[in-house]
């Protein structure tokens, strides 16, 4: 299964915001639950847009949530 | 298996597509195989295949909409159409095989029936392609 090379700490996030739910914080960027699943599990890297947003909600700096993982060759 | 709506939405439309035109092509070999049916007939098969086809998307895909009505998005997300402009684009290269191929066989065999066939069988190939490349982009990640 490929894994996209930006991790993230969304699942923690939103731990720390109240135990936040997937479709709260979908229902507040505008995407589906399933693509908040897929961009946790690493299935999916968001655009720069949506990565914002997703900062915008939380709150904190975008790299506080995204890092970039070089692939290990 | 947790799938999405557009998941389970697409599923409907492989199988609706792919039971339409099993069905159309189990005739097509009976007309190949029996010279006593016209050719013709086909086009009267074929126009009831795509009639079915439209009404059965319609119905089936208006009942899922609304029992899943909490999980209908307005065209999607970015992610869906990401997945969506990736199994089209490969659809695309499938279809247009396809038309090169019954161009090369109407230069072999110049039969309209053929034609006709050969045009259909990439366009349903295509078109299957296109959803299993979604179903595929949506379980495995992108």
């Amino acid at each position: 299964m490929p894994f996209c090379s930006i991790q993230n700490n969304m699942r923690k996030l939103r731990f720390n915001r109240g135990e936040m739910t997937q479709q709260e914080l979908a229902k507040n960027i505008g995407v589906t639950r399933q693509t908040i699943i897929a961009i946790e599990s690493r299935k999916y890297s968001p655009t720069l847009e949506l990565a914002f947003k997703i900062a915008h909600v939380f709150q904190v700096p975008l790299e506080e949530i995204f890092q970039y993982e070089p692939e290990k060759s | 298996m947790n799938l999405s709506y557009q998941e389970k939405s697409i599923w409907a439309s492989l199988i609706i597509t792919s039971l339409m035109f099993i069905y159309y092509f189990s005739r097509v070999l009976g007309v190949l195989t029996n010279p006593e049916i016209p050719e013709t007939s086909l086009i009267i098969v074929f126009i009831g295949v795509i009639t079915v086809t439209i009404f059965a998307q319609i119905v089936i895909q208006s009942i899922m909409a609304v029992i899943y009505r909490d999980e209908v998005k307005d065209g999607g997300d970015e992610r869906e159409s990401l997945i969506r402009l990736k199994a089209t684009s490969i659809s695309h290269y499938v279809l247009i095989s396809g038309v090169w191929i019954a161009c090369m066989s109407f230069y072999l065999n110049p039969s309209a029936l053929m034609l006709m066939n050969v045009f259909i069988v990439f366009f349903v190939v295509s078109e299957i392609v296109g959803f299993v490349t979604q179903l595929i982009y949506y379980q495995r990640g992108m």
